[in-house]
């Protein structure tokens, strides 16, 4: 008896002491690249976020992702463990511009760099360095294009996304630069559904339900726009009201070819979490000479153009 | 039990879980308050824009160098914001007016075969903030404000440069020109669109 529990103890033993080193030990070899994303319950983040881990690995990192699900709490204790843990750089999807601030000088204390993917931080002096669609001017196109669609006179609703997100008022401020020029568009409800398709379903259903008569919506993300689309169909007035997102989302690009969404703006997650990436790779090897903000355009795309687009990237 | 519930009551008052906030007044709090485009606008247009079309290429020269090595006369010209961005040039120029529309004054370019256009109409996009390459980006921690730019310099050219242009141009009247010129990532310059900033009848 005493015989098989030696055994079965040194058994025991042995597999701890393998598990406890055999994975380490390789993870160890590898300096740690920390993912950290705004939130992963909207599909775009996910590619945002696998695409920045894939490229880390790729360059002899190990990588991983935390989902601050859009809680600046959970993402500052993200920015504490990963610090403690000794990551050598982190890839970072912001949660609000004023609130994230913080984190990142945190980090920059610690000589942990910092390199914003897709949304800025309202700081230069703090992150590496920030790469940025250029929301603005992407909207600036989509608001041409929305006039062209709806014509000069109409009655639209929009979608906000997150209120303390740049990007947010970015998308909406390059809209409305164009389409608040003619006077006949009337905007009849400006509500914020958090980026969130859920919530752009519930506070579509409601606009509808209030004003019947509406042209079309914009919405500051191709999440709010599937989430509208859908009220849009519940309601049977899915091919009265044009819907227009921001994105390029692969769900958002079908319906687009499928002429039932009008047109989004196509950001590239792939490129930026990419390239963000390679920064880190670089910083690393030693180069410091980052530009601060790097904007990367933001191309629409319209049932004219949307064979050229898909898997969030331009086709090859 | 009406202990614990006074206490949870008194709790979220001092500690409420969320805050109501409006749109209007989270849109004010991210208009970042100090910055003043307008005034930024017009102090850039007067002392750094204005003297920059002194140095700005020959539009004739440009579309040549264009033809002959698009990458080539891109690099040399013009300036690019970022990743994939469009190219913006700052040209100078001058012609005789073939055609004035509603939106734009056509001109046919001395010495060229060429025919560009001079933008009368409504204005959107960041070919005057961008072409001189003399603001840059990572100097303004909310993109807004820098966004906010294009808005202000580009009211400018609405509101006094194209007005001016348009009441005085006449068919077969001579003109020179100063303006910003962009060309997307793929685009031929076929039909050149130009911002006026300055114009001038010798």
């Amino acid at each position: 008896m005493n015989l098989l529990i030696n055994k079965f103890t040194c058994l025991f033993a042995l597999t701890t002491a393998a598990l406890l080193f055999a994975a380490p030990l390789d993870a160890a070899d590898k300096p740690k690249i920390a993912v950290i994303v705004s939130t992963l319950n909207n599909p775009w983040f996910v590619v945002l976020a696998e695409a920045a881990k894939a490229k880390a690995v790729e360059l002899g990192y190990d990588a991983t992702v935390f989902d601050s699900q859009n809680d600046t709490a959970k993402e500052a204790s993200h920015f504490e463990n990963v610090i403690a843990g000794g990551y050598k750089a982190i890839l970072f999807n912001p949660t609000d511009a004023e609130g994230s601030v913080a984190n990142v000088r945190k980090a920059k204390a610690a000589n942990v760099p910092v390199f914003c993917v897709d949304r800025e931080i309202n700081a230069t002096d703090a992150a590496t360095a920030q790469l940025l669609s250029d929301n603005y001017s992407g909207c600036v196109a989509l608001g041409q294009y929305f006039v062209k669609q709806v014509g000069k006179e109409g009655k639209y609703a929009e979608l906000l996304g997150l209120v303390g997100d740049n990007n947010t008022w970015n998308r909406s401020k390059g809209f409305h630069s164009v389409v608040d020029r003619f006077p006949g568009l009337k905007m009849v409800a400006q509500q914020s559904a958090d980026f969130d398709r859920a919530k752009a379903l519930d506070v579509t259903e409601s606009i509808l339900q209030k004003d019947p008569g509406l042209n079309a919506i914009f919405c500051g993300n191709d999440a709010m726009a599937m989430g509208a689309y859908q009220a849009l169909v519940s309601a049977g007035k899915a091919d009265k009201v044009k819907v227009f997102g921001f994105d390029g989302a692969d769900d958002v690009v079908k319906l687009i070819a499928e002429r039932k969404i009008a047109a989004t703006g196509m950001q590239f997650p792939k490129l930026m979490a990419q390239k963000a990436a390679e920064f880190a790779d670089e910083y690393l090897k030693g180069k410091r000479d980052f530009a601060q903000k790097i904007p990367v355009k933001v191309e629409l795309v319209t049932p004219e153009n949307v064979q050229k687009y898909g898997d969030y990237r331009k086709k090859p | 039990m009406l202990a614990a519930l006074a206490a949870v009551a008194l709790l979220c008052r001092l500690f409420p879980l969320f805050h109501v906030v409006s749109l209007r007044k989270a849109a004010e709090q991210q208009q970042a308050g100090v910055f003043k485009a307008d005034v930024f606008a017009r102090e850039f247009w007067a002392t750094k824009l204005l003297p920059a079309t002194e140095r700005a290429v020959d539009l004739k020269n440009l579309l040549a160098a264009l033809a002959k090595d698009p990458a080539a006369a891109r690099k040399k010209y013009g300036h690019t914001l970022g990743i994939g961005g469009a190219t913006l040039f700052l040209v100078r120029g001058s012609g005789k007016v073939t055609a004035v529309e509603e939106d734009a004054v056509t001109v046919a370019l001395d010495e060229s075969d060429a025919k560009v256009g001079l933008n009368t109409g409504l204005l959107f996009g960041n070919a005057v903030r961008d072409a001189t390459g003399l603001l840059d980006v990572s100097a303004y921690p909310n993109s807004q404000d820098f966004n906010d730019i294009s808005t202000q310099l580009n009211s400018i050219v609405e509101n006094k440069v194209a007005p001016a242009l348009k009441e005085k141009a006449a068919v077969g009247e001579a003109v020179r020109f100063a303006g910003c010129f962009e060309l997307e990532e793929d685009a031929q310059p076929d039909a050149p669109q130009i911002v006026p900033i300055k114009v001038e009848w010798p």
